[in-house]
């Protein structure tokens, strides 16, 4: 029975594959209804524009063009009406998570930035209409979330603290889930898995020694924490001295095929010039027998 | 390996026949002037051309951003290709011995001299700011294959004229006094270049001396310009060009159409220079076998480049060969590889199919076929960057050459029809003094091959000019 569900499983999927672009992409329910946490002004919207053209429009093109590119299945052009059938959240969890060739933007855009490209995408639907998540829905917690990261260098740990005010009164929030990226050139890289606060709202994290930073090993790191239900979107930028130092050497430092004549290479200049000088003084050498030809005809000229 | 006296040369009993000969043609004589206006005005309607092209830039050609290199690039190759001969027949044949080459060593030089002469005015087409080609020299990078290139070829150039010319002074100072019919100037120009040439021991020493280096010089270089010219495509990782076999296959492809054009040109000579008796059957017999070698050699390397790719058939590799085999460029490819070799290199088996008109119609079938060779080489590449490319106009992928483009590809065919005219019109195309002592060669061993097959052709050339 087993083997057979062995044989039979990538079949399935395979076909999964070849046919998710037509059929139908469901969305968990709890993630349908979901919504932006804040309302798609103007200034978002233009904002949502440049996250689009940099991450979405090489396959899904400028939205009302049609202009997406041929791939299996076709991209959807988004202001069709298709497209804007679809909810918020649906979208939002699309472009978060991804199918097949749509990569996952979920490590590569922050959940504030996704829901500017929503907003942005509802621009191009003249009957779209905006509801905003409730205020008393944007933190179930009821109050401002702080989250601090710092290096504890003798451990080489990365610890973030998560603490809460509510009423007045700063607490430590316990059994917070974290998030820990660092920002790489597409898109960021999660370091080790989730993990959740213990009772003075502190979890750590090992500082990725091995992971190329700047000059002096500065890394780019986003703690933030996963449930948005409970705290609303917050998260908190940091650079801090936990990657290798990493020093750019110019490629056009040294002598190479690529580099200006100046710094071409030794056995190239070499090569080079010793078979010109060779060919052309032998040539010249020819010249000069010539001449010799010359010569003797005209010392025999006048002899006689 | 010879042994000259003052007057072996001079008092050689056959020296006044062969000089008369081989110096009849030589003169401007009207049929000279008509066809040098023909050719001129040809020249002016392509001049033209590029004289809106400069004016206007290379948008009036079918070039693009994709396909930068067409019909120009494919001539510039075909060009570099056509001079080899000059090395294939001097150098290498020369070298091995071979005696038979002697009276047509120096038509391989004028064409070595005209094609690498006007390969360098080709790349100019190509440029849309033509006035930018002194960079090349102030800013060129030693890396590039292209500054090597425009070393080579001129290397080549002064290379092959040396020697047309070296083996020719013995020519002029034959000449110049036997040139009643000629214009004053043109003996002029006969004293200058005949350098006091007295036939002298110690001269022909010296002259022997400088063409056998020459011929050892000539051997690499002309490996190394086409070579050269090759890397300026292999040395790029695309589809059709990424290969290391390019070098070699652009030699021996060189080689054909060398072959191909000197026959040609042989023909010419032999019926309108009234050279029966010097250029013989069976030297086309001899050049029908060398264009059927090489033309063997390059079959197996056209079978090697596109075997090896077509069993790997990594996707860009692909993309190319389907162009080619059976895409929109199916139906030239197959009419060059077939038309232009296979068939040929058949034909070119028996011995009926090398006698002077039937090979030189083959010869003009393989030249015009090696010209799409190297257009088939140049394009389809061109016409698949590895670059997605989106949303653009279909011209800017597709390449159609242009009736400009047309012209200004024309224009350099006619440069060197002029060349060649201009060389063969003013000076023997035949080597006088070689011929001279290879008869004397003969008469010592009565038995050489071309021996015979000459004395029948005499015979022929008599009854000829006693009409």
């Amino acid at each position: 029975m087993r083997w057979s569900l062995h044989l039979i499983l990538p079949f399935l999927t395979f076909n999964f594959l070849q046919l998710n672009g037509q059929e139908n992409w469901e969305v968990p329910e709890e993630r349908q209804g979901r919504l932006s946490p804040f309302e798609f002004s103007d200034s978002i919207q233009q904002q949502g524009s440049i996250h689009y053209s940099v991450n979405c429009a090489s396959c899904h093109g400028t939205p009302g063009q049609g202009n997406f590119e041929r791939l299996d299945p076709l991209p959807v052009d988004p202001a069709t009406a298709e497209f804007q059938e679809n909810t918020d959240g649906e979208i939002f969890y699309k472009v978060s998570e991804g199918r097949g060739l749509m990569p996952s933007f979920k490590n590569v855009l922050s959940a504030q930035e996704i829901w500017e490209v929503v907003g942005y995408l509802r621009t191009y639907n003249a009957d779209y209409v905006q509801e905003v998540r409730p205020t008393a829905e944007l933190s179930a917690y009821g109050g401002t979330v702080e989250l601090l990261m710092a290096h504890l260098t003798d451990q080489n740990k990365i610890q973030v603290v998560a603490k809460g005010t509510r009423h007045g009164e700063t607490q430590p929030i316990e059994a917070a889930e974290v998030a820990l990226r660092v920002k790489r050139y597409f898109g960021d890289l999660q370091l080790d898995e989730t993990k959740f606060t213990n009772p003075q709202g502190i979890v750590e994290f090992d500082a990725p020694q091995e992971l190329p930073g700047d000059e002096s090993g500065h890394l780019e790191l986003t703690a933030h924490l996963v449930n948005q239900e409970m705290f609303g979107i917050t998260q908190v930028d940091t650079t801090l001295a936990v990657g290798q130092a990493f020093v750019p050497v110019s490629l056009t430092r040294d002598r190479a095929m690529w580099n200006v004549v100046q710094k071409a290479p030794i056995w190239l200049l070499l090569a080079y010039t010793l078979s010109v000088l060779i060919a052309w003084g032998i040539i010249f050498y020819i010249l000069f027998q010539i001449k010799k030809i010359f010569d003797i005809g005209a010392e025999l000229e006048s002899k006689s | 390996m010879y042994k000259y006296t003052d007057t072996s040369i001079t008092d050689n009993p056959k020296l006044d026949k062969i000089a008369k000969d081989l110096l009849q043609p030589v003169g401007l004589n009207i049929r000279f002037h008509i066809w040098m206006g023909l050719l001129t005005l040809g020249l002016m309607a392509c001049l033209y051309a590029y004289w809106i092209q400069l004016n206007e830039g290379l948008i009036v050609t079918g070039l693009r951003d994709h396909v930068s290199w067409g019909m120009y690039l494919a001539n510039f190759v075909f060009f570099v290709a056509a001079s080899l001969i000059g090395m294939l027949i001097s150098g290498i044949l020369g070298l091995l011995g071979q005696e038979w080459i002697k009276p047509i060593a120096r038509i391989a030089e004028i064409i070595a001299v005209a094609f690498a002469a006007v390969a360098g005015m080709v790349i100019v087409s190509d440029m849309g700011r033509p006035d930018r080609l002194p960079y090349v020299f102030m800013y060129g990078r030693i890396q590039s294959p292209i500054l090597w290139d425009v070393t080579v070829v001129t290397t080549y150039m002064v290379i092959s004229l040396l020697l047309w010319f070296i083996p020719m002074i013995p020519d002029m100072a034959i000449a110049k006094s036997r040139m009643d019919h000629c214009p004053k100037w043109l003996s002029f120009v006969y004293n200058i270049l005949s350098l006091k040439w007295t036939h002298h021991p110690e001269q022909y020493k010296i002259l022997f001396k400088a063409t056998r280096i020459l011929f050892i010089l000539v051997v690499p270089t002309a490996f190394a310009i086409h070579t050269v010219t090759s890397w300026l495509f292999a040395v790029n990782p695309r589809a059709g060009w990424d290969s290391t076999i390019f070098g070699p296959y652009f030699l021996t492809g060189a080689f054909v159409a060398g072959s191909a054009g000197l026959i040609m040109a042989m023909y010419f000579f032999r019926n309108n220079y009234r050279l029966k008796a010097y250029i013989t059957t069976e030297h086309f017999n001899k050049m029908g076998k060398l264009l059927f070698l090489t033309g063997l050699i390059y079959l197996y390397f056209n079978i090697n480049e596109y075997i090896v790719p077509g069993y790997k058939l990594k996707t860009a590799d692909a993309i190319h060969l389907k162009e080619l085999l059976t895409g929109h460029f199916a139906p030239l490819f197959w009419s060059v590889q077939i038309g232009g070799l296979i068939i040929p290199l058949i034909l070119l088996l028996f011995k009926r199919f090398r006698q002077p008109g039937i090979l030189t119609i083959i010869a003009v079938f393989v030249f015009i076929a090696s010209w799409f060779k190297r257009y088939l080489i140049v394009v389809p590449t061109m016409e698949h960057p590895y670059l997605p490319k989106q949303f653009l106009p279909q011209e800017w992928m597709l390449y159609q050459p242009t009736l400009i483009e047309t012209a200004i590809t024309i224009a350099p065919f006619i440069l060197v029809l002029m060349i060649i005219t201009v060389l063969s019109k003013l000076f023997p195309v035949v080597p006088i003094w070689e011929m001279a002592e290879l008869g004397e060669q003969h008469e010592a061993h009565e038995t050489h091959p071309i021996d015979e097959s000459s004395l029948s052709d005499e015979t022929d050339i008599k009854s000829h000019s006693d009409e």
